[in-house]
């Protein structure tokens, strides 16, 4: 008989009571999980429903999407606030476990900027893991000079800065891409 | 008689719904979560007799979960049990070694569980009979009961025993005998003052284990003298504290102003500063009495002889200059963003404005700069390369809008 695979349910789930008690000894699905950071909500529930196409926790502490990668391998997408001091530890716990961050934050929104950096900040001064941080131009003229926000974000060794556009499924694959891509990176290193 | 609070933390709560059930049936208060961090938070507000967690956790696994529980003096004791699919003998002595109780392996019989959890409580139920006398006590956070507040309460119960004082860098002690102060000790300051860089703590946590104290008296003053003391010192530390930033804020000289006339004490801070200075660095390193540091660095401070290392300059020349030579030619559209960049406007009106006024309060700040100078965190890749290759290749292969 095959073994399905067990896929790890979302943590946040309530009890239900239709599920049977049977626990399979099956294979247990590969997660990645990837947090996605920044002020902005909406630009992060965005995100998390493009590129997963459907939200299945969206509350003010936590936004969660997940992609189906193959039957062995699932893709969590958790939007968070970031780095919260006031749960320091559990942060470096929950940091240890993931692939990785991505920061966004709306290119328009001036207000967001200094948050992003003190993300930045507490992400890199704390944390080896990799790191991409997008500016969500979904609507905005896709011509921006990259360079010069690279510098002016003074990114660590370990980040990356990418424009994308939340509503556009490809972009924001891209966006996971460029991560996926460090990680491979720093594997082959 | 309480009912015994079981905290189980699994990946899967559906799956152990009947257990769970059972368990209730069975006179347990019982709090499941999937999500390590939440288990965590609920083993220590639920405080849990007994844990059982499983390996695979969503955010943090139970290995790390078990590892945090053991080392925390108030969950340290508490029963816990892994649960896994694995079977290997590998896993389950990592479990063991890491401090687990037992292991249960999944799917497992609920009539077994059942009567682990009764042995492993009876037993944790005649341990603490046996040392009842050793272990009673109190503990909590600094932020409910400050340091003057426990010692009052010791001081009117005329209890005896010791009682830790942690911050996130310390770990000061206070040893009290029928409710008079014996000793205290934090790092290598004095009795005195280590008492009452204890007082100024806002943050961290607190036990108190009662406990014989043989050890001589250090204090020629009663309780009652001393807490008077360390009230009005702290009404000085406090309203002394208002002028200055967060004590973890970096500082740095300005060789422009620190020129001036300075007092011999005022010189001497100031000789301490050293490029990226951090006010509650410059405070412990100070020679002089803590209160005495703290009152002339907000002197040397209101002077401009110190200033704070900023975490934004949007004034910033060079970066302007940058800024503007790599727009050049660009539309009007981009410029104006830039602009707001450069020059934020309306930030009160807004809600990421409330969010960045937090890093203000000196808590947000204090612990941001604090965990800049941690040392950092190498983080494992989970996923093998292939496993990331197959993640790249359905990313940018396309979205066929499967989702979980």
């Amino acid at each position: 008989m095959t073994a399905h695979p067990v896929e790890q349910p979302l943590s946040l789930l309530s009890v239900s009571q239709e599920t049977p008690f049977d626990l399979s000894d099956g294979v247990t699905m590969r997660i990645g999980e990837i947090a996605i950071v920044g002020p902005s909500q909406k630009a992060k529930t965005e995100f998390i429903k493009t590129a997963c196409k459907e939200i299945l926790v969206d509350s003010e502490e936590l936004i969660y999407g997940s992609v189906k990668v193959n039957d062995q391998l699932v893709l969590h997408l958790y939007g968070l606030d970031g780095p919260d001091q006031e749960t320091n530890p559990f942060w470096d716990l929950v940091s240890q476990k993931l692939l990785g961050y991505v920061i966004l934050f709306d290119w328009d929104d001036p207000n967001g900027f200094p948050l992003v950096r003190e993300t930045i900040d507490s992400i890199t001064g704390r944390y080896r893991i990799p790191l991409v941080v997008a500016a969500n131009i979904a609507h905005l003229p896709s011509s921006i000079p990259a360079s010069f926000i690279n510098t002016d974000l003074n990114l660590a060794e370990q980040s990356q800065f990418t424009f994308c556009n939340i509503s556009e499924s490809q972009s924001v694959n891209n966006v996971l891409v460029t991560l996926i891509d460090s990680l491979i990176e720093k594997l082959n290193t | 008689m309480d009912r015994k609070r079981l905290l189980l933390a699994v990946n899967a709560p559906i799956e152990i719904d009947k257990l769970r059930k059972v368990l209730v049936r069975a006179g347990y208060e019982v709090k499941i979560t999937s999500d390590g961090v939440s288990a965590l938070e609920l083993a220590r507000d639920f405080r849990p007799h007994l844990i059982l967690s499983e390996l695979e956790l969503a955010k943090i696994d139970g290995h790390h979960f078990l590892r945090e529980i053991k080392s925390r003096p108030a969950t340290r004791s508490t029963p816990f049990i892994i649960m896994s699919r694995h079977r290997s003998v590998s896993e389950r002595v990592h479990s063991i070694k890491l401090g687990a109780d037992d292991y249960v392996t999944v799917p497992f019989d609920i009539r077994e569980v059942m009567v682990r959890f009764e042995v492993i409580l009876k037993e944790v139920d005649a341990l603490e009979g046996k040392s009842q006398r050793n272990t009673k006590g109190f503990s909590g956070r600094l932020s409910e009961m400050n340091a003057i507040e426990i010692l009052q309460t010791l001081e009117i119960s005329q209890k005896s025993g010791a009682l830790r004082i942690h911050n996130e860098e310390e770990e000061g002690l206070l040893l009290v005998k029928d409710g008079q102060i014996m000793q205290a000790t934090l790092a290598d300051l004095s009795a005195r003052d280590a008492l009452l860089r204890l007082i100024t703590w806002d943050e961290g946590t607190f036990e108190f284990e009662i406990q014989e104290v043989h050890q001589p008296c250090q204090f020629e003053d009663s309780t009652e003298s001393i807490v008077k003391m360390a009230m009005l010192y702290r009404d000085r530390w406090d309203g002394i504290r208002q002028k200055l930033p967060p004590l973890q804020t970096a500082v740095t000289l300005d060789q422009s102003r620190a020129t001036g006339q300075l007092s011999p004490e005022e010189s001497q801070v100031l000789g301490l500063v050293n490029g990226n200075s951090k006010l509650g660095h410059l405070i412990n390193e100070s020679p002089l009495d803590a209160l005495k540091a703290l009152s002339i660095l907000a002197r040397l401070f209101r002077k401009g002889c110190i200033k704070e290392i900023p975490f934004e300059n949007y004034e910033d020349g060079d970066r302007r200059n940058m800024l503007n030579g790599n727009l050049s030619g660009s539309s009007n559209g981009i410029n104006d963003v830039i602009i707001k960049f450069m020059h934020p406007t309306g930030l009160k009106a807004t809600r990421q404005h409330a969010r960045l006024d937090r890093r203000n309060r000196p808590d947000r700040r204090l612990k941001h700069r604090r965990w800049a100078d941690n040392v950092k965190h190498e983080n494992k890749i989970h996923l093998s390369r292939s496993e990331l290759l197959i993640i790249r290749e359905k990313l940018a292969g396309g979205h066929d809008g499967s989702s979980s």
